[in-house]
């Protein structure tokens, strides 16, 4: 049977038993997630990769206490989320500037490409002017589909903060984001 | 779109936005590097987990078992036992003779030998004789 099609709690019982290969497809298969969460929580990309590396390192020798009879994806992203934290605290972040979001906005002009680089820093910088656990949370709920229950056991919090948290981290990017209420459709 | 905190769909359009800013292009190069790293790094193997933390993961079921089985065993127990308060039932046997501790008494009181029509009042459960 190859890996690829293979079940996440099937791959862990490989990788559990040493199968780097099954770990790989495992790897594969959450890199963007895991890249994302620690990118929502860490402004430097290379910081977010690094965080990311050393929490699928610390999956990989932490397997013999994940119990395949639960979600593998949560159980990653504690740790992918417990990592970039930890990042953040260490290196006390890189402070970017706190300019508002729409300072730097110049309009969608001949250059959509430019626009488009625009609006990410735009959503970045949105994102950094909110408390971590709140990005996480956004993050996790309206990118990654993950319900309130599972960011609950990710974030190690209780069911109504997360909903409190990706409220209001919705309302704070809303209103950051606003300026490019009329451009996004075309932009993203 | 109208914001509450108690929305359980996600906000596509703001999931988007997030996603592109987000996202990297080179996901699957990043894997394959992380996973050339594993291969390479020396001593990195899974840790099996220790006896404790085996214990943990069984105490809260085994616990749960437990409490379980002394509660049944409780009810069950309050169950059959007799009531506080309430008196033993005894129920006598219809078939004891009415008279049998008299009859008993007599036989073993008297220094005579006993009359022959004790002895048949006993053996047919009539005890006429006193």
């Amino acid at each position: 049977m190859r890996k690829g099609s293979m079940e996440d709690a099937e791959l862990a019982v490989l990788a559990q038993a040493g199968d780097r290969e099954a770990f790989g497809t495992l790897v594969q298969r959450y890199a963007g997630q895991a890249r994302r969460v620690a990118r929502g929580l860490l402004d430097n990309e290379a910081d977010a990769d690094d965080a990311t590396q050393t929490a699928f390192f610390s999956a990989y020798r932490s397997l013999g206490r994940f119990d395949p009879g639960r979600p593998f994806g949560p159980w990653l992203l504690r740790i992918v989320a417990n990592a970039a934290t930890d990042r953040l605290r260490r290196e006390k972040v890189r402070l970017t500037e706190q300019i508002p979001a729409s300072a730097q906005f110049r309009g969608a002009g001949p250059d959509r490409e430019a626009s488009r680089r625009e609006f990410r820093a735009a959503v970045k910088r949105a994102l950094a002017q909110l408390p971590e656990r709140r990005r996480m949370a956004v993050v996790l709920f309206d990118v990654e589909g993950y319900s309130h229950q599972e960011i609950a056991e990710i974030l190690n919090v209780p069911v109504g903060t997360v909903r409190s948290d990706v409220f209001h981290a919705r309302r704070a990017l809303r209103k950051s984001l606003a300026v490019w209420e009329d451009l996004k459709e075309e932009i993203v | 779109m109208s914001l509450s905190p108690f929305d359980h769909e996600r906000d596509i359009e703001l999931g988007n936005a997030l996603r592109e800013a987000l996202s990297a292009d080179d996901d699957d190069m990043f894997a394959k590097q992380v996973v050339a790293r594993l291969t390479n790094v020396e001593g990195l193997r899974v840790t099996p987990a220790s006896w404790w933390e085996v214990l943990y993961v069984w105490a809260r079921p085994g616990l749960a078992a437990a409490v379980l089985g002394i509660v049944t065993a409780l009810s069950v127990w309050m169950r059959g036992g007799p009531v506080a308060g309430q008196p033993d039932i005894v129920i006598d046997n219809p078939l004891r003779p009415a008279n049998e501790a008299f009859v008993t008494t007599a036989l073993l009181t008297t220094t005579e030998p006993p009359a022959v029509d004790l002895v048949l009042g006993l053996a047919l459960e009539d005890v006429p004789v006193r």
